[in-house]
């Protein structure tokens, strides 16, 4: 009987750049495969970069993204995947792509409360509360995506999506994300310190949380600074697993199942 | 002309009795008056206490307001007084958290009610303000001069879900000042102690780190002022729960010590936080 599941998390390079970050990711998907994780979660916009001109190829970002779904598939990594995304509809948005081992798409959540950044790549925010089920053998995980923002959120007017995910059922936070950094000494250490204190209350007051941020600048620059925030795993106000700061680190973390699972008929 | 406006601020006891706080408030008034204080801020509820029973006896209560009004009369210190209270207004007696602004001639110039009210507030009935409101404040013995201020009452100031950010709607009215009452839970989350120490430095944590970052990005001083006894009027001997002082600009400029009574004040320059009407276009 499996007791608990591997969540792993990648704080890697978002660069402009498809095909660069389609080799971060597939180093980062070899790392999950070598290290069992069951599902790999990856800062916000991991694929296709955080920049203005993501979808002027469109076709490069459909065969990077097709190409890292068979690769996390032969590797029998799920995925947890950030990326800016182009929908049929033609809105843009800001999503976590959701895949199981075998590969199976699950489904994709949206950011909801949008930067100003954002609005620049005309990104269109996510209009319904929608958490995700993740599968895992014979049980479901009720989780919740959280993209930068939205887990701060309360201090905007749209604000509290953790409290809301919480109300609903969610058992799990998955916080892909990408802020501004290198803007100013002072302010660099305000918002690392707020962002620090948020994830803490969350995960003391409602979930454990699974942060992942980029290690470049949000725009995609090669930097060697500070992250803005913690990536690891914050459980119960304290931080169970974490990384340095600069530079790409992988990490996992083991939850027990039963913390996790949907309690309940799962119809 | 006055450069300068001196605030101060009173870390004091809320308990649940009036009579006690009278006490508390008029030492607190004392202290100003010898610190030649123009404004003093109070915490939260700090006349009434933040108790069940705050309005089992509402005479009492308003005997109490008076009786302070006119100390800080007598004693030339202007309040921005934490109380609850009964306040009636156009659909009736309603309950409010609220911060009551007077001038140090004891001209009474209007309240800020709490806009996000939390559990404890709903449990005496207290009705969250959906309007969200600055405060004009006079400065100086002419008042020829005013201050747009905020008044933000606890969780006013740190937001939570589907309301709007307090902080940055009175931001965007142009305010130079946000007044924080506050009388955050502290030393009594969990029944288990180790846990009650993690929750507490959490959300000092976290409080700490909402004022430095409200006052680093709006470029906006915060005044703020904790209770030193539990949230509801217990005495209590360990931390408050956030940081009493003034921070402007990511920093403290002075903070006290985080237990028992303690007072403080700030010299503002007046030219950074006293409101400059718009420029009327129509005569230019």
């Amino acid at each position: 009987m499996i007791n608990t599941i591997r969540f792993g998390g990648a704080q890697i390079p978002v660069t402009p750049f498809i095909k660069k970050n389609v080799l971060a990711l597939k180093k980062a998907i070899d790392w999950g495969s070598e290290n069992n994780v069951d599902y790999l979660v990856t800062p916000e916009a991991a694929l296709s970069g955080y920049a203005i001109n993501f979808d002027n190829d469109i076709g490069e970002l459909v065969a990077g993204l097709t190409e890292i779904e068979k690769y996390a598939a032969s590797k029998q990594v799920g995925l947890c995947l950030g990326t800016l995304w182009l929908e049929q509809d033609n809105t843009r948005r800001n999503q976590i792509r959701y895949y199981t081992s075998q590969g199976k798409f699950i489904s994709a959540t949206n950011k909801m409360v949008l930067t100003p950044w954002d609005n620049q790549l005309g990104i269109t925010q996510g209009e319904i509360l929608k958490g995700i089920v993740i599968p895992f053998h014979d049980e479901i995980i009720p989780a919740a995506g959280l993209i930068c923002a939205d887990l701060y959120g309360h201090a905007s007017n749209e604000g509290g999506l953790p409290e809301k995910f919480f109300n609903i059922g969610a058992k799990i936070y998955i916080h892909a994300t990408n802020a501004e950094r290198n803007v100013d000494a002072t302010r660099d250490k305000i918002e690392e310190i707020w962002l620090e204190a948020n994830l803490q209350r969350i995960s003391y007051y409602m979930l454990p949380v699974i942060s992942v941020d980029n290690c470049y600048t949000m725009q995609g620059e090669k930097y060697r600074g500070k992250t803005a925030t913690q990536s690891g795993v914050c459980f119960k106000g304290q931080w169970v697993t974490k990384v340095p700061r600069s530079g790409t680190h992988y990490f996992y973390h083991d939850f027990d199942i039963d913390d996790l699972k949907l309690i309940g008929p799962s119809e | 002309m006055t450069d300068i406006v001196r605030f101060g601020g009173a870390q004091i006891p809320c308990s649940s009795s009036i009579d006690a706080n009278l006490i508390t408030l008029k030492k607190a008034i004392d202290w100003a008056a010898e610190n030649d204080v123009e404004y003093l801020v109070t915490p939260e509820a700090a006349l009434s206490g933040y108790s069940d029973d705050f309005n089992d006896n509402p005479a009492k209560l308003a005997d109490a307001l008076a009786e302070i009004e006119l100390y800080a009369i007598k004693k030339h210190v202007g309040l921005c007084l934490g109380t609850l209270w009964n306040e009636i207004e156009f659909n009736g007696n309603i309950k409010r958290n609220q911060i009551r602004y007077y001038k140090n001639d004891g001209k009474f110039l209007g309240i800020t009610n709490k806009n996000i009210t939390i559990e404890q507030d709903a449990r005496m009935g207290i009705v969250n303000d959906h309007r969200i409101l600055g405060m004009i404040l006079p400065v100086g013995p002419t008042s020829e001069q005013v201050i747009l201020a905020g008044g933000l009452i606890c969780v006013d100031l740190f937001g939570t879900i589907d309301r709007d950010n307090v902080p940055s709607v009175l931001y965007s009215m142009g305010i130079k000042l946000m007044i924080h009452a506050t009388n955050g839970m502290r030393g009594e989350w969990p029944t288990n102690p180790e846990e009650t120490e993690l929750a507490d430095e959490v959300m000092d944590h976290w409080h700490d780190a909402n004022f430095r970052r409200y006052s680093f990005l709006s470029k906006v001083p915060i005044i703020t002022v904790d209770n030193c006894y539990m949230m509801d009027g217990k005495e209590y001997h360990g931390k408050t729960s956030s940081q009493s002082g003034v921070i402007i600009n990511g920093r403290w400029a002075t903070k006290v010590p985080r237990t028992g009574t303690q007072y403080f004040y700030y010299d503002f320059n007046l030219k950074d936080i006293v409101y400059t009407p718009p420029i009327n276009t129509d005569t230019l």
